[in-house]
């Protein structure tokens, strides 16, 4: 059969690159294999998700039309219930449609939870205990969709916390935590996929969560313009995420085989010298952060997410700048000219090297 | 497995992907360095990619920031020109652009794009115009001149972006016709109409496109008209308007027949899931309309479900049934 000649092709391939000899476990090996392939096209995929997501709302629409959720004691035992539900429901299968009635029934049990005890304990409360049950159920499960939702709900609330309590000394802890974090996951991938079962099939959901995290930390917290938090250390998160920036682009030198000190301490000084205008708008140093090293590792969704919002960021700094039109054209302009010059001197380098 | 190709060396290896590098390591006792080395080897960018990547980021940067500082700048002076140097200014950025696409030699892929950008600089042409006469004229007006004065471009382009464009024009026209002049015709003769339009486009370009059609146009013009079809029936079945809801659900009746039929024939699931999901939202609508209680919510909902897990079963057999008759 085809994936069994894959597999053992995978595994020879494998053993010729180790130093020591081998154990696979290969029925575990076969059995996981079908789902990895997914043959299944994407509209089948999308089908089953919106059915599995009906289904759950149906469910709820009934409990709320027979007014159930009156009672605060129904309302939490119904919480509670839809989230062990969820939980279980992921253990026994493992198809889309069960994917998709999981996560709708975790995120009707946290609703659930919460307007029933709203009148007992306060916002902060409800945010840890968000955290902590979700924190239970990324032990307890390893379903992709479900622990990225799991994730999200964990940012969300430590979000909500720092800005209900309105603290910014949190707030610039949260954005260098965050683009520790995101830098850690992503430059040890290997790490995380060989040291615990559960954690390897964490890495996927985690790797795109420490991204939108690191990106709402940025827009929420080190940018003028939108909501409340923005603190008066924005340059403080731009220095640590151009930090970041160099220690990453030693990684790649060191690919591209550059290895005179000459010429990188040139490149780094380029690097910081184009950057530095950008020191009290940290969301544009971010955004090159995340395009870095989502391309390190060829990921391909935090690269255009990079991307996309380094378009979007780029933009809003011009928007904002307070200068006339007549300035701003000027400005665009030779930063364009310089970029072009950038390019065609990378582009000679290369060829000189090669030759 | 992942796809063979060759080494600088001349010798073969697989790609390995990285769903497989994980799933292995889990059931495995391999060694950080083995799993490293896996993953430098199959899936991280090597020196060629950041080579590639880094011109192409400079470059487009450099494109970018130079083509937006000369945007502004003509931005910034736009009140002070006289009309006819905004006016000339456009229609000569189109006879250059046209002109660029018959006499040079670059890649025809570029001629396409070169022709797109003409085709919505005739927009813009229009659009001045009509901010400098301050004409008063309808926007429907607008957007039919735009559509006319493109046709010979996109009849003669082949290219799915200008077509794509073309269309969404058309069918911009028509709703704008309807709510500016004819004010007496009903949502679902809109929609009837719509339907119309974008199935005849769908029918002419599966039958006359040959294989150069890309995917992505036909099923994005295929969600078009399955869209307007099921709006249409929706508004249709709670305006309580008989006759043209009659002939809408006959047209789209045959639509979705020739769907179900056209997807057997190229064995794709798409028109089938498309067609079967438009089929529920109907029948759940129907329900929905003659309900009067919870206990029919719980109907409709059972009823969703069912079909939905009784589809994706056919799907799925149907699916299997081709991939094994290969």
């Amino acid at each position: 059969m085809e994936n069994k000649d894959n597999i053992n092709e995978l595994m020879d391939y494998f053993r010729s690159i180790e130093n020591e000899p081998v154990e696979f476990d290969e029925e575990a090996i076969y059995s996981a294999y079908p789902r990895v392939d997914g043959n299944q096209p994407l509209s089948i995929k999308i089908l089953a998700a919106i059915g599995g997501i009906l289904a759950s709302f149906a469910f709820l629409g009934f409990i709320l039309i027979a007014g159930l959720y009156e009672s605060q004691f129904v309302s939490v035992l119904f919480g509670v219930m839809f989230i062990s539900g969820s939980i279980l429901v992921n253990k026994k299968y493992n198809k889309i449609t069960t994917d998709a009635i999981g996560v709708s029934c975790y995120i009707i049990g946290l609703l659930l939870l919460v307007s029933g005890l709203s009148t007992d304990i306060e916002l902060n409360g409800v945010c840890l205990l968000y955290i902590l049950i979700s924190l239970g159920v990324m032990i307890t499960v390893q379903n992709y969709m479900l622990s990225f939702v799991a994730l999200i709900t964990i940012v969300a609330s430590i979000i909500t916390l720092i800005l209900t309590n309105k603290s910014y000394g949190m707030a610039n802890i949260y954005v260098i935590m965050s683009a520790l974090f995101m830098t850690y996951i992503f430059l040890h991938e290997t790490l995380f996929i060989t040291t615990y079962k559960r954690l390897s099939q964490l890495y996927n959901p985690l790797k795109i969560a420490s991204v939108l995290s690191f990106l709402a930390g940025l827009v929420l917290f080190s940018n003028n313009k939108f909501i409340s938090l923005a603190t008066r250390y924005n340059w403080l998160h731009s220095i640590v995420i151009i930090l970041f920036i160099i220690y990453v682009l030693s990684n790649v030198l060191s690919i591209l085989n550059i290895n005179l000190t000459k010429h990188k301490i040139l490149i780094f000084a380029f690097a910081i010298i184009t950057l530095l205008p950008t020191l009290f708008f940290p969301p544009i140093s971010g955004a090159i952060l995340i395009i870095l090293i989502s391309f390190m590792i060829n990921y391909i969704t935090g690269f255009v997410l990079g991307i996309t919002s380094l378009i979007c960021f780029i933009c809003q700094f011009y928007y904002d700048l307070n200068l006339t039109l007549l300035t701003k054209s000027i400005l665009l302009f030779l930063t364009g000219v310089l970029f072009i010059v950038s390019y065609l001197f990378t582009y000679l380098n290369i060829n000189r090297n090669e030759e | 497995m992942g796809t063979l190709y060759e080494n600088n060396d001349g010798s073969k290896s697989y790609l390995i992907k990285r769903k497989q590098i994980h799933t292995i390591s889990r059931y495995s006792n391999l060694s950080e360095y083995a799993i490293d080395k896996a993953l430098k080897e199959n899936v991280y960018n090597n020196k060629q990619n950041w080579q590639k990547f880094l011109r192409l980021f400079f470059f487009s940067l450099g494109i970018g920031f130079s083509v937006s500082g000369i945007v502004l700048f003509f931005a910034y002076n736009w009140a002070g020109l006289n009309k006819f140097a905004k006016i000339g200014l456009i229609e000569g950025l189109i006879i250059s652009t046209i002109i660029a696409t018959q006499f040079s030699k670059v890649n025809i892929k570029i001629k396409d794009i070169i022709l797109t950008g003409a085709s919505i600089l005739v927009g813009v042409l229009f659009a001045v115009y009509g901010q400098i006469y301050q004409t008063g004229a309808n926007a429907y007006d607008f957007f039919l001149g735009w559509t006319v004065f493109i046709t010979i471009w996109v009849l003669i382009s082949n290219f799915a972006p200008l077509w794509l464009l073309y269309l969404i024009l058309i069918n911009t026209t028509l709703v704008l016709y309807s709510q500016q002049i004819a004010n007496n015709w009903s949502e679902v003769f809109i929609s009837t109409l719509l339907l119309l339009v974008n199935s005849i486009a769908l029918i002419f370009t599966i039958y006359f496109g040959k294989e150069r059609v890309p995917n992505w146009y036909i099923y994005t013009i295929t969600l078009f008209s399955a869209a307007a079809a099921n709006i249409g029936i929706i508004i249709g079945i709670y305006d309580n308007e008989q006759t043209y809801l009659l002939i809408l659900i006959a047209i789209a009746s045959c639509f979705f027949v020739l769907g179900v039929w056209h997807g057997l024939k190229v064995k794709s699931i798409f028109y089938l899931s498309v067609i079967s999901f438009s089929v529920i939202i109907i029948f759940s609508t129907l329900i929905f309309k003659i309900s009067n209680g919870a206990l029919f919510l719980l109907l409709i909902s059972l009823f969703i479900i069912s079909s939905i897990t009784f589809t994706i079963k056919l799907l799925y057999i149907l699916q299997k049934t081709w991939l094994n008759g290969k």
